[in-house]
Formats: structure tokens, sequence, C-alpha cells
């Protein structure tokens, strides 16, 4: 198992290799020129010209991939060309933000999914199973900048529950609240569609019937036997989910004024900031192979069968 | 046992002379600052550095915290700041500026000419790369030092600490508006080592009626007065600003009392005017601004005076101002906005006028076989739209096939400086109330593409007028010679001159009193005032 996610773990250098190769040869060809951002509206062509020789952009671009590898091996995300402010600075600064965000948003996420679901799949086509179905569909289909914008008029503006933004709520976590119900209650009602149709489809397998002709109590057959090995895909989606909220979601932090990853990498983009962009990407590679890690040890950790498959091929 | 007596004693008289003298200048001023007034930025600041500083946003924040040797009031008047007083020469080369005494930094540092002469010497070292050099390019040794050859400024100089002069290689009448600029903004030079590796710039301290006191960035800045401020009071406590880049997130907090300014634009302005519980606190205010279609001069089909000429009279101009700003714009007369030295109070050839287009284009070999027809390069944003496919409506109407290109921000701004954009719709936003603003850096060849001239406009002519021109010291005769370019600019119709735009603003209820300029950005927070 250690030998597993040892090799896992040094196979991502060749992908965030390849994903800044990507990246880099991306941002070189888009028109748009970091220069320009810090030059403002006067600038003639020689200020222009020594901007860029500053920012290195003068260089062939392949010098400057290798001047930014190199740098990036010794754990230097080089500076933001606007600020001049450490680009990994910056991450740090903004991370906490994302991550409570992407936390909290799992957590509305998984809980209201995963009952939705369960209570969809037992009462299969009555009335309970519509209600949640109705639900899925809306939570699916209406935009997170409706829901969000919504979700602020009403019950921060209006009811006044909650504050509009962290303004004036300083470290409070009531400032997470609304941002994380409109991220997660979206990937709720996808989660609650994938757990309800796994579960009808385990709870018709044999081995449940078996279980309740040993006269298990149904409780224990929905929870040990049934909604385990309807597991497996959840997981899958859960994942997916995590690694996208700790991207940053653009949306919902601009809403709720979180400074968090996404606006970051939004600003960044939008004034060709070539450092920051390609350390928002880094980082979310980074993440995004990490958490499937995870997924892929909590697959064998829910489900021995996969597990032997990963030690009979980590040892192969 | 007499030595600690009389220690003692001599302690205590000098802590009550001391207590005595910091009571004294509240006694004779009566001022108590009172009230938060919470506004917002659409945009973190990226730099408040003022030599890096290029945008409203950043502006908006150092004019609060830092000062410069002179201002404008919220009358648009030139007013000494940092200088009390100043002289010209006769020949209009030099400047003498004497220096207000005991003023301090925020962080405590007194300020003297040294400052002066470390900040503007700053604006123009290589090794600072500010892209506002522009600013300060016609003193004398400028150009020695931005390239280098000399470390210091040849004509900028501390005469003794209260006294500071500026030479000009050339007469340069409109020197004293570029020094209201944030770029030429004091700095205190004791803190050059912090200023040099930028950990300065996170809080800057200036010596401005504000300070800032927190600091979260993307998310908001605070700013309490500066009690001991040298300059007109103000009357308030506290500044907010938020960071809401979003403008219907902006428009929420007004509603819940977040916020005491919202600006308003086409967009959500009927809303609000509609409302009486809003309308009487909407202002309009006239601002320092151009919207044009400007034309690559350098393109076909564009190398033809007639057919800019023309285009320039198919446009009614007065027709989509009231469509979409119901008003709130004045019709171009050329690129210089009412109110601004060199303004045209008669029509410069260009207004609306079918029948003379027609004839024209008719002239440059256009016909209905043959239509004109040319690609318009926008922003890809509502406000942009929402003028573009008007225009694009009116000209089909006169036969002239206009391709709207929308693009983001960025590759706009990077096509037009390569020259690649035939026709593009953009606005010129002024950094001082001076004619000069809205003619050099528009229309002289040297300010050719990203330096201003976008549309690569090119006359002999123009760009000896305006030499000459900023030579002239007398205002009058200045703003005379300012038309006449303007009209000879006009002749060549480089542009669809369009409109000159005012910006609205609502204000909360506990507002007291503010004072709108044309260039609000700027504002020092001096006469805003709130209720507790």
């Amino acid at each position: 198992m250690l030998e597993f996610t040892l090799r896992r773990i040094v196979a991502t250098i060749p992908v965030l290799l390849g994903i800044l190769i990507v990246a880099f040869t991306v941002l070189y060809l888009i028109p748009g020129d970091p220069a320009q951002t810090v030059a403002g509206p006067r600038a003639d062509a020689e200020t222009l010209a020594r901007i860029r020789s500053e920012m290195g952009l003068d260089q062939p671009l392949l010098t400057r991939f290798w001047s930014y590898l190199s740098k990036v091996a010794g754990g230097d995300l080089g500076d933001s060309v606007v600020t001049g402010k450490p680009v990994l600075e910056s991450l740090t600064e903004k991370l906490p933000y994302t991550l409570k965000l992407a936390s909290l948003a799992m957590l509305v996420s998984i809980f209201a999914g995963v009952i939705m679901g369960i209570v969809s799949a037992i009462t299969q086509g009555r009335w309970l199973d519509r209600l949640c179905t109705v639900f899925s569909v809306a939570g699916i289909s209406i935009p997170v900048f409706l829901s969000g914008l919504v979700f602020l008029y009403v019950f921060a503006v209006k009811l006044r529950w909650f504050p509009t933004s962290g303004f004036r709520a300083g470290d409070s976590l009531l400032v997470f609240v609304l941002p994380a119900f409109t991220l997660g209650i979206r990937s709720a009602a996808f989660l609650a569609r994938i757990v309800r149709s796994s579960m009808i489809e385990v709870l018709n397998q044999d081995f449940i019937r078996t279980a309740r002709a040993k006269g298990l109590s149904r409780t224990r057959i929905l929870f040990r036997h049934g909604l385990v090995n309807a597991l497996v895909p959840v997981v899958t989606v859960i994942g997916l989910d995590l690694s996208s909220y700790l991207n940053g979601s653009v949306i919902v932090e601009t809403i709720f004024d979180l400074p968090g990853i996404g606006r970051f990498a939004m600003d960044a983009i939008l004034q060709r900031d070539y450092p920051i962009i390609q350390g928002v990407v880094l980082l979310g590679a980074f993440v995004f192979i990490m958490v499937n890690l995870c997924i892929d040890l909590f697959y064998a950790w829910i489900n021995p069968k996969i597990r032997d498959e990963m030690m009979g091929k980590s040892a192969g | 046992m007499k030595r600690i007596l009389f220690s003692t004693v001599f302690i205590c008289v000098m802590a009550l002379v001391a207590s005595l003298l910091q009571s004294a200048p509240a006694e004779t001023n009566p001022v108590s600052f009172r009230g938060t007034f919470s506004s917002y930025l659409s945009s973190e600041p990226a730099n408040l550095d003022p030599a890096r500083g290029v945008d409203v946003n950043e502006a908006t924040v150092q004019a609060k915290v830092f000062d410069g040797l002179v201002r404008y009031d919220e009358k648009m008047r030139l007013v000494g700041n940092l200088a009390e007083s100043w002289s010209v020469a006769a020949d209009g080369k030099e400047f003498v500026f004497k220096l207000k005494q005991n003023v301090a930094f925020h962080n405590g540092q007194k300020f003297t000419a040294a400052d002066v002469v470390f900040s503007l010497d700053r604006l123009l070292d290589p090794e600072v790369g500010s892209p506002r050099t522009w600013v300060l390019e016609k003193v004398e040794g400028a150009a020695d030092r931005m390239k280098g050859v000399s470390k210091v400024v040849a004509g900028i100089t501390a005469l003794d600490d209260q006294t500071v002069s500026v030479k000009l290689v050339a007469p340069f009448a409109p020197f004293l508006s570029l020094l209201t600029m944030p770029a030429c903004y004091i700095l205190p030079s004791e803190s050059r080592t912090a200023i040099h590796d930028h950990s300065f710039f996170e809080k800057p301290a200036g010596t401005g009626p504000f300070k800032i006191t927190e600091r979260v960035r993307d998310s908001y800045l605070k700013l309490v007065v500066n009690e001991s401020y040298h300059d007109v009071k103000p009357s308030l406590a506290r500044i907010d600003m938020r960071i809401i880049p979003e403008n219907m997130k902006a428009e929420m907090e007004f509603e819940s009392g977040n916020l005491d300014l919202l600006q308003l634009y086409p967009a959500n302005y009927e809303r609000f005017k509609a409302d009486p519980e809003f309308a009487a606190r909407i202002h309009d205010v006239p601002a320092l601004n151009v919207f044009y279609v400007g034309f690559n001069n350098q393109t076909e089909p564009f190398t033809d005076v007639r057919v800019r000429k023309a285009l320039n009279m198919l446009v009614d101009r007065e027709k989509i101002i009231n469509a979409v700003y119901q008003g709130r714009a004045v019709p171009a007369n050329g690129s210089i906005p009412p109110g601004i030295s060199g303004y045209s109070t008669t029509p410069t050839g260009l207004s609306y006028n079918p029948e003379e287009a027609k004839r024209l284009l008719k002239e440059a070999g256009y016909s209905k076989a043959r239509p004109l027809t040319f690609d318009l390069y926008q922003r890809s944003s509502q406000s942009a739209f929402e003028i573009t496919r008007l225009l694009q409506g009116e000209l089909k109407k006169h036969g002239v096939v206009v391709n709207l290109k929308p693009m983001e921000w960025s590759a706009l701004k990077d096509a037009v400086a390569k020259g690649e954009a035939p026709a593009f719709y953009m606005s010129w936003f002024g950094d001082y109330p001076d004619g000069e603003n809205f003619l050099y850096p528009l229309f002289h060849s040297k300010n050719w593409g990203s330096g201003g001239n976008r549309a690569r406009f090119k006359n002999t002519e123009v760009d000896l007028m305006l030499d000459e021109s900023v030579k002239i010291q007398d205002a009058q005769r200045r703003a005379e010679a300012y038309d006449r370019i303007n009209r000879r600019v006009a002749e060549q119709a480089p542009w669809i001159y369009l409109w000159h735009c005012s910006e609205s603003y609502l204000t909360g209820a506990k507002v007291n009193n503010i004072d709108f300029s044309p260039m609000f950005f700027c504002d020092k927070g001096l006469t805003l005032s709130v209720r507790d």
C-alpha cells in the first residue's frame, strides 16, 4: 500500500510538468500583454519595451520556460508581474478562504446529497422521491450566480440572518454559510441522483435479499450492506467536486466577496499576470492529483477487492 | 537627594510643557472627526506605489494617503498642497516651490525638501521602472536619469530644507497640472529601503488626510483620519473601502445600508431614478472623458479622409445619447470635453448630416453595389454592446456594413496597440483638466499606438501646433490655441467623435456633504461628511 502511494506521488511529477508546458504554451499563444496592464493607457513603445524586458517577456519562450522551471524546482513560484508580490505568498494568503469554503460546501453536499439519495431510493416512485427529484433537477439547472444572488438577497439583505460579506464579520464561519450552501446545493443535487440510482441497483441485488431472509434489521441492511456498496461511484463524484472547489469558485467568491483562489486566478487571467496564472494552474493540478490519490486509497479501504488489485499491481 | 528632587521637578515641568504643547493645536482647531464613510472599489488596487499606479482604483486610495506639491480642490481650482506657495520664472522654465513647515508623514518622519527631490527623482529612476516617466520627461536632466547616465535629475534641486526648484528644458505651461497627478505624490525619503523592496506599499505612509490601518487584499482597506493633517481638515473619522467587483453585489450592499456610495450605470440608473427614496440622492457629474470610434488612419478604407468624415456625419449622436444615457452625455465637438481649456463651443463640421455623408461616400467610390464594410473592434461587455449595436444599426440604414468584433479587454488593447484593429470603440479619461491632455497624447505622432495615439494619426502641422501651444503661459491664449488644434484635427476626422459622458453616483441617506468633481477619483475626502 505504501509503495502504491509513493509510486502515485512520484508519478505526479511528469503530469505536473506536462500541465505546465500546456499552460505556458497557451499563455504564449493568447493575445494580450501584461506589460500593457502595468503601463496603463499612456505608455509609449519605449516604456512598454522596457517593462517587457524587466518582466523577461522579451526572452525566447524556451529560455523563459527553463528559468521558470528552475525557480519552481527551488520552491519559488516567481513574483506577480503586476504587483511584484511573491506568488507563493499570495497563494498561502488566499488558500484558507478557499479551503474553508470548499470543506463547508462539501459538508453540505455530502450530507444533503446522501440523505436525499437514500430517501429517494427507499421511497422510490412515491411523493417523497418525486419531491427529491424536483429539488435535484432545480439544483442542477439553476446557475450558481442566480442562486447565489437570491440567497444573498433573501437571507442576508432582507432577513439579515447572515452577513453579506466577510467585511464586518471578521473570522466568523458565518460568512461562509451562504456561499457554502450556494456551492454545495448544486453538487448535493447531483449526488442525490447518483446515490439514488446506485442504491436502487444495489438494493435489488441477491445478497440484499439474502440479508433480508436472514432476518437482519432494515437499518443494518440499508447502511452496512446497501450504502457501503453503493458508495463507490459516489466517492468518485465527491472527489471530482472537491478538487474543483479547491481550485476556487470564481462566481461564488465574487458574489460573496471572498478573497479566495478563484477570484485571484480570474483577475490574473484578465491582466495576463503569467506567474500567478501558472502558480494557480500548478496548485490546481497538484490538488486534483492528490484528491484523486485519496479517492483511490479510499476505494481500497471500502472495497477489499480493489485493495487486492492495487497490491497486486504495486507488487508486480 | 537634592539632585533627585531637582530631576523630579524638572521632569514634571517638562511633562507639563509637553502636554500643553500637545493640547495647544486641539484648542485652536475645534474640528472633531466623526463618522465612517463606507465606499468600495471595483478591483483591488494592484499598486499603491505612486510611481507604478495607473488605474482609478489605485488613485482613489493614493489620493487619500499621499499629498502632492499642488492639488485640484473639489471646485477644480489648482491650490497648494504640500507647497505653501510657488513662483514661475518669466521664461516659464523654472518653478520654485516654498514648502509647508511642520508637516509629518504618518510614520512620524518630518517632511522636507529632501522628500520632494527623492520622490520626483524616483519616478525617473530606471530601476523603479515607472510607466509614468512621461509626467516628468520635460524636466531638465530627465532623459539622462532615465537612461541611467546620471544618478540625479539635474533639474530637480532642494534650494534649502523648505524650498524646491524644478527646471524644465522648455516652457511647458500645463506642468503644474501634471504635478497634481498621483505619480508625483511625495514619499518619506527615510523609508527608502522599504520603498525599494516594495514592502512599504503594503500599508504606505504618506502625509495625506487618511492613514491605512488595515488591509486585506481583494477584500477591504480601512482608513482612519490623520488628525494632524496640514491642509483643510477632514470632518470624517474613518473611510472603509471594500473591494466589490460585481455591480449587482454593490447594489445589494448599498440597499442594505452597508455602503454610502454607489456608482450608477445605464443599466441600473433608471431603477433608482424611478424610486422616490433614491431619486433625490442621485448626482450626475460631468467627467473628464471622450468616447469615440477610432480609425486606424494608416489602413484601408480609413486612409481616405472622405470616408472618415462621412462616418462622423452618419452618426446621430443626440439620438443615441437619449436612448442610452437619457441625456446624461454631451455630443463631442472634437476630443476636448466641456469645462476644459480649449473646448470648442461651436460645431467642428462633423455634425449629423447624412446627405453630405452620402455624397462623400459616393465620391470615395462606395455605392449600394459596393458598400463600405469594416470590422469594429470592441470590448465584449454589455455597456460596449449597447453602443456598438446602435451604431451598427444606424450605419446600416445608410448602407454601411459594420461587423462587430467583441474581445476581452487585454486582447483588445493588444490588437489596437499593434494596429491590427481597423476601427475600435474606446474612450479616453483625462489625468488632469487641461486641453493638452486631450490633444497631445491622442494625436501627436510621438504617441503612436500604445502611447495614446491609437488612431495612428500623423499630421506634421498638428504636431508643430501642439509643441508650440504648451509654451504659451497665458491661460486664455493657450485655450484658444487648443481650440484651433482641436478644429484642425477634426478637419481630418481621425475618429468618429461620439460624446462626453457624465458619471452618476447615488449617495446613502447618512451622507451630509459630498463634493463630486470631474476628477472624483482624486478626491481627498476633505469636504466629505456623514451623520453618525
